[in-house]
């Protein structure tokens, strides 16, 4: 899947600046949002929709129907940047056979279980244990916030969490 | 290419709380603080404690609060002396401060400048039921 450019996690999914700048930097020109509840939420929907850059088409979808999105020959020569608001949710479309090369956590809200690793990131056990498993089937996995901030490989997250 | 800051500057501490708060969402930069004109503060004073920062091998992004206020009309004297070292944009509101903290690519601060007015602008909107 050549065409998915980008994987990211993020709780606030489409935030303005933010998720603009990654638009830039990967020259996205479609924003797949993976969300079941949100495809039956059109209110919400709405919402996430606002917050969307100028000049790229935001598309919802549940998981189940992600793939074959992403395959639609009217899509062959587009650039994808793929969205998910949780772990959970980025689990279940990849355990779907939705192609995940990399993925980069984004955002996470903190918690009274969670871990926090950097500003916007905390992670709890529960989570870790989901993207060891994502990252033990081949795909890699990093923290990253905003782009001009390094990118922590899970591994060192992951440690920082179980020892806790 | 020069070195690039951005200095917020408004009436009251509201910069700094600004900054804070784009530090929620895209976090901490050290290339973005504020000088903040505190009440009964002179003018003079507030345009020496800046000048007085100024690096000569730094070009400074001024991000004013009110165009015509005092910290604006500051930032611009100090335009008239230093010229192209610095560029002033007013109306300054989180969008604004979200993407200067976000463009690390090299630009100069003339293209800048342009660039976080307009998108200051489109930052203001009417939210309507079917956007």
């Amino acid at each position: 899947m050549d065409t998915i450019k980008l994987v990211r996690i993020d709780f606030r999914l489409i935030h303005g600046q933010v998720i603009t700048n990654w638009v830039k930097q990967v020259s996205a020109d479609q924003i797949l949002v993976i969300d079941r509840e949100l495809t039956d939420d059109p209110f919400m929907a709405q919402v996430y929709l606002m917050a969307a850059p100028p000049n790229v088409k935001v598309h919802m979808v549940k998981p189940e129907d992600a793939l074959e999105k992403i395959k639609d020959k009217r899509f062959k020569s587009s650039r994808w940047l793929v969205l998910f608001k949780s772990v959970p949710k980025a689990k279940e479309a990849f355990d779907l056979g939705f192609p995940i090369k990399e993925l980069q956590i984004g955002g996470l809200g903190n918690g009274s279980d969670k871990v926090m690793i950097s500003n916007q990131l905390s992670l709890n056990e529960e989570e870790v244990h989901m993207l060891q498993e994502m990252e033990d089937k081949g795909t890699k996995i990093y923290l990253q916030s905003v782009s001009k901030e390094a990118a922590i490989p899970f591994k060192k997250a992951a440690q920082k969490v179980l020892k806790k | 290419m020069e070195n690039r800051e951005i200095i917020v500057v408004t009436h009251g501490h509201w910069g700094e709380a600004l900054i804070e708060s784009s530090e929620m969402i895209v976090g901490h930069s050290n290339a973005i603080y504020s000088f903040p004109l505190k009440k009964g503060m002179p003018p003079e004073e507030y345009l020496t404690t800046i000048e007085n920062h100024l690096n000569p091998d730094t070009d400074y992004l001024f991000l004013a609060d009110l165009y015509g206020g005092t910290p604006a009309n500051i930032a611009f004297m100090l335009k008239n002396k230093y010229a192209d070292a610095i560029e002033i944009v007013t109306g300054v509101n989180l969008p604004i401060v979200l993407e200067a903290v976000l463009t690390v690519e090299p630009k100069t601060i003339q293209s800048l400048a342009k660039e976080l007015a307009d998108l200051g602008k489109e930052g203001i909107q009417v939210i309507e039921n079917n956007h």
